[in-house]
């Protein structure tokens, strides 16, 4: 590590925090075995993207306003383990209230230190290797909002790169949408399905035991997809197997 | 524009069902996105020719109406007329009474977008001309009196078999024409070069007009956009107003782009560029082909609608139809879902933007807002942001089901105070854990059921991340 | 107000609300950094050119005289069973002696005027889509894409490129350039010049049924580049 960071403050998405606080467990074990200090602002909620994606703006910049009214009391840089809800406070917090006298300004200083997880290691921190030791055959599927929003492009590939024991496998399309898209996957279910089947076909067709990402949501779609098949394929945040020893 | 009584969601589930459909969409999609792929990657300055080609479409558009008097007066110097049309109706005027005035009864067409906003075909028809589409995968649609389903392969849903069937019945073709797709092909040719040689108005579309020659320029792979071009004497190029780039440079820039983001060719067979009608010297022609006279009819309809607006950034599209071919959405339910003569992304986009959110709000909806749209666009255009402007204006609008707004609301309200929120969730929690099997649920209620129609949902934590936070760090 | 005008100042009248990222004032100028490569030697363009346009089934022919175009020009009216081509003028063709020396051996070469009149004019288009071949010269070819560009003018019509199944093309070796952007830029009149410059790669295709590639279907399906000195 070659920073002088010291402290961190974790946005752990709403869906990490309610579905899936393993996830959230093993940023923390990782950040704190860096030797960082993880702050947590309990009040913590919902960033707003569903909101903002479903096109209902005003419900969205309130709950941005209110997530910026918890981020910044502290100026520590913000780790999100989400590229689309990083993609949403870097990006769009910044557009959404580009006219708000109040909250503009906050918005673009919160935007300034927000990094999701991957690109805080590799590209803050510089680090790559975490010592890791896991098993199995593992295809990486990239999220949209982080591959394209957020340029996470290499970084978590990186990082699975140096861990020991496992057997990368290509996922075919890993750059593909697997059909989430929010509120999309209801509204529109038999599209969303649809694409769905595409990734999991692929996922199948790649030779992998477990699929990994960077969102959550991306691999909540994906898993409820392979359960409904019936297939036996773990999926995991990437946390979740960097933080394995 | 017609809108049919068919909604959107039934036309998806038409085209997901559509087994036919869903093979030559994997086909197509995959072999497009590939060549694309592989042909930019071959040309070693594309990233920095796409920041160039966005920035000539940029200054362009944002130079309008300069660029537009700048064309109209090289075209004119060149012994061409321009006309212009504020709406469809406008436009069809124009060309039906040039099309009277001048005795025409047959009329040729090259692929024109823009004709399809118009329902020329149809105008000109009801004064007794016959129009015939001469791009082959048009003819098949016109013969099949469908529309088109993709901007650069319009019949990429039908199979061969469709097509023998179409020729057999249409164009009393026998047997040995339809032998394979090289006959029917020469059958097709054999039968739109005597449209062709009895033709007296060729319509072409325009790909790119330059401004400082008044050059239209159009590509094809066929040659039916020079035959229509060439041999009828009268020739009238239907133009969307924003088709422009200022100077034959750009032109040669956009042309570098645009067959390989299009099909991954690196250019199209044929780059026609036309500089009035033939030339004449003192009267007399001396040259010794091509229209005695060349009208270019500059439209709007909608257009000035879009460029003031938010959206006006869609007007950069060069209509290259790379946004299709990635976009997860276009390649499952294909282009005739859209009902549109924009579709996919850039359609999602277009077709709100000149005709209103109301009855098209549904179409910028159909995204993942995955960005491959953006991605690959050879200009990249913002599709993603425009499509959530949209989805906002239909908020406005007031174009959303009932339940959303009040979830949305009841969420709002939840989210901003935190105790309410860690309540709500914990009680979601009790609940999702007693319906849940194994972790998983299998069905949600009422609107939701959309999402356990295709996969399981995961039953929320017993404990949240926060809860086990506050316990463990005794916060 | 004319159409023009109110054409104009409605576009003008929306501007100032249109959203137009990276829209500048200013021309954005030459693509920088643009290849030119102005100085490929002759040889490699060569190459390129003939490697390009047989990867889309056109045929090139590296000649040294007129007696070689004539040799090419009649094995290709022999496989075809014609003596028939639909040509440009004579001085429009490069090394042209071979005209002479085809049209002793009993080889017509047909010129297109098409006459004002609409009836005429459809005669004449009737009888010259019975000729099998076209012959045309080239003001330019592009190494990076293998296609020729043709500009229209007296004695050279569009249609000995367009109306026939096989289309032949003279095109002297120093005509070739590295690319598009190269060409315009050694030939800025090559728009205006006349009412057509085409540019032509390949014979005429389609995928139109099934993706399944088909030559010939509107234009030629053979192309045959001669190339001179």
């Amino acid at each position: 590590m070659t920073t002088d960071i010291k402290t961190v403050q974790l946005f752990v998405t709403c869906l990490v925090d309610k579905f899936f606080p393993e996830t959230g467990l093993a940023v923390v074990d990782i950040l704190e075995e860096l030797g960082l200090t993880v702050e947590f602002p309990l009040a913590q909620t919902c960033c707003g993207q569903p909101a903002f994606n479903a096109g209902f703006w005003d419900d969205a910049r309130a709950m941005a306003r209110y997530t910026i009214d918890v981020l910044a009391p502290s100026d520590a840089p913000i780790v999100i383990p989400s590229g689309s809800c990083g993609d949403m406070i870097i990006h769009h917090y910044v557009d959404l209230l580009a006219d708000d006298p109040d909250y503009a300004a906050q918005a673009r200083a919160v935007s300034a230190r927000t990094y999701e997880f991957t690109q805080f290691l590799v590209d803050v921190l510089g680090v790559t290797d975490l010592h890791s030791t896991a098993t199995g055959c593992i295809a990486y599927h990239a999220s949209c909002h982080g591959l394209r929003g957020l340029g996470l492009k290499t970084q978590p590939r990186q990082l699975l790169d140096q861990v020991a024991g496992i057997e990368p496998k290509d996922l075919p399309g890993s750059e593909e949408c697997c059909g989430f898209g929010g509120l999309f996957a209801v509204k529109m279910s038999q599209i969303s399905g649809a694409i769905l089947q595409r990734k999991l076909d692929n996922i199948e067709a790649s030779g992998a035991d477990t699929i990994t990402g960077t969102d959550v949501s991306c691999l909540m779609h994906i898993a409820g997809g392979l359960r409904r098949r019936g297939s036996t394929i773990n999926v995991k945040h990437i946390a979740e197997i960097l933080r394995e020893r | 524009m017609a809108v049919s009584n068919v909604t959107f969601y039934e036309r998806v589930e038409e085209a997901l069902h559509d087994r036919q459909l869903q093979t030559a969409l994997d086909i197509s999609t995959t072999r497009f996105t590939t060549g694309r792929k592989n042909a930019l990657a071959a040309l070693p300055e594309a990233e920095a020719l796409r920041d160039h080609a966005r920035r000539i479409r940029a200054h362009t558009i944002a130079h309008l109406d300069r660029y537009l008097a700048q064309f109209a007066d090289a075209v004119e110097q060149t012994g061409g007329q321009v006309h212009w049309a504020e709406t469809a109706a406008e436009a069809n005027h124009i060309v039906a009474n040039l099309a009277l005035s001048r005795n025409v009864k047959n009329v040729v067409k090259s692929k024109s977008m823009v004709s399809e906003e118009l329902h020329l075909n149809q105008t000109l028809e009801a004064h007794g001309m016959r129009v015939v589409e001469t791009d082959l995968g048009e003819y098949i649609a016109q013969l099949a009196e469908e529309k088109p389903s993709h901007i650069i392969a319009p019949v990429i849903h039908k199979t061969r078999e469709d097509v023998a069937n179409l020729f057999r019945r249409k164009l009393q073709a026998t047997d040995e024409d339809l032998t394979d797709v090289p006959h029917m092909t020469a059958l097709a040719r054999r039968v739109l070069r005597n449209e062709f040689l009895q033709a007296d108005m060729g319509v072409s579309g325009c790909n790119f007009a330059v401004a400082e020659t008044g050059s239209i320029c159009l590509v094809t792979n066929e040659g039916n956009g020079r035959l229509t071009t060439t041999t009828p004497r009268l020739h009238v190029a239907l133009m969307g107003m924003e088709r422009l780039v200022p100077t034959m440079e750009d032109l040669g820039v956009m042309l570098q782009i645009l067959a390989r983001s299009a099909t991954g060719q690196k250019t199209s067979v044929y780059t026609n560029i036309i500089t009035g009608p033939r030339r004449t010297a003192a009267g007399q022609p001396v040259e010794p082909d091509g229209p005695d006279e060349l009208h270019v009819v500059i439209i709007d309809n909608g257009r000035s609608q879009i460029l003031g607006s938010e959206l006006a950034e869609i007007l950069y599209c060069i209509r290259c139809g790379a946004c299709l071919n990635a976009c997860p959405v276009y390649q499952q339910i294909g282009g005739h879902a859209y009902n549109s003569v924009y579709q996919g992304p850039v359609g999602s986009v277009v077709t709100p933007g000149l005709y209103g959110l109301d009855p098209w709000h549904e179409l910028p909806q159909a995204s993942t807002l995955c960005g491959a749209c953006r991605e690959v666009c050879p200009v990249r255009i913002n599709i993603p942001r425009m499509l959530l402007k949209l989805r906002s204006e239909a908020v406005e609008a007031g174009l959303n089901p009932g339940w959303l707004k009040w979830s949305l609301g009841l969420y709002r309200q939840a989210v901003v105070r935190p105790s309410k929120y860690h309540f709500g969730s914990q009680l979601t929690s009790w609940i999702s854990q007693k319906v849940a099997d194994n972790g998983w649920i299998k069905n949600l209620p009422g609107p939701l059921s959309g999402w356990t129609d295709h996969r399981d949902f995961p039953a929320l934590a017993k404990k949240s991340f926060s809860q086990r936070w506050r316990e463990e760090r005794n916060q | 107000m004319s159409q023009r005008a109110a054409f104009l100042n409605r576009i003008r009248s929306r501007l100032p609300q249109a959203e137009l990222p990276e829209a500048n004032p200013n021309h954005p100028g030459s693509f920088r950094g643009y290849t030119f490569a102005v100085d490929t030697p002759p040889a490699d363009l060569v190459d390129r050119f003939t490697q390009e346009l047989n990867a889309l089934s056109g045929q090139v022919y590296p000649v040294k005289n007129s007696q070689d175009i004539t040799e090419i020009i009649q094995q290709i009216l022999h496989k075809h069973g014609v003596k028939q081509l639909i040509s440009w003028g004579s001085d429009s063709l490069e090394l042209h002696q071979f005209v002479a020396e085809l049209t002793a051996a009993g080889i017509e070469f047909v010129a297109n005027e098409l006459p004002a009149t609409a009836a005429e004019r459809k005669a004449k288009l009737a009888a010259l889509d019975k000729i099998k071949v076209g012959l045309t010269g080239a003001h330019g070819a592009l190494a990076d894409t293998g296609a020729i560009a043709l500009i229209s003018g007296p004695g050279r019509g569009r249609l000995a490129s367009l109306l026939p199944p096989v289309h032949i093309a003279i095109l002297p070796q120093q005509k070739l350039y590295p690319s598009l952007p190269a060409f315009l830029a050694a030939h800025p009149e090559a728009t205006t010049a006349g009412s057509n410059l085409v540019f032509i790669a390949g014979p005429s295709r389609t995928g139109d049924i099934e993706m399944t590639l088909t030559m010939g279907v509107h234009g030629p399906g053979e192309l045959h580049v001669i190339l001179t000195p």
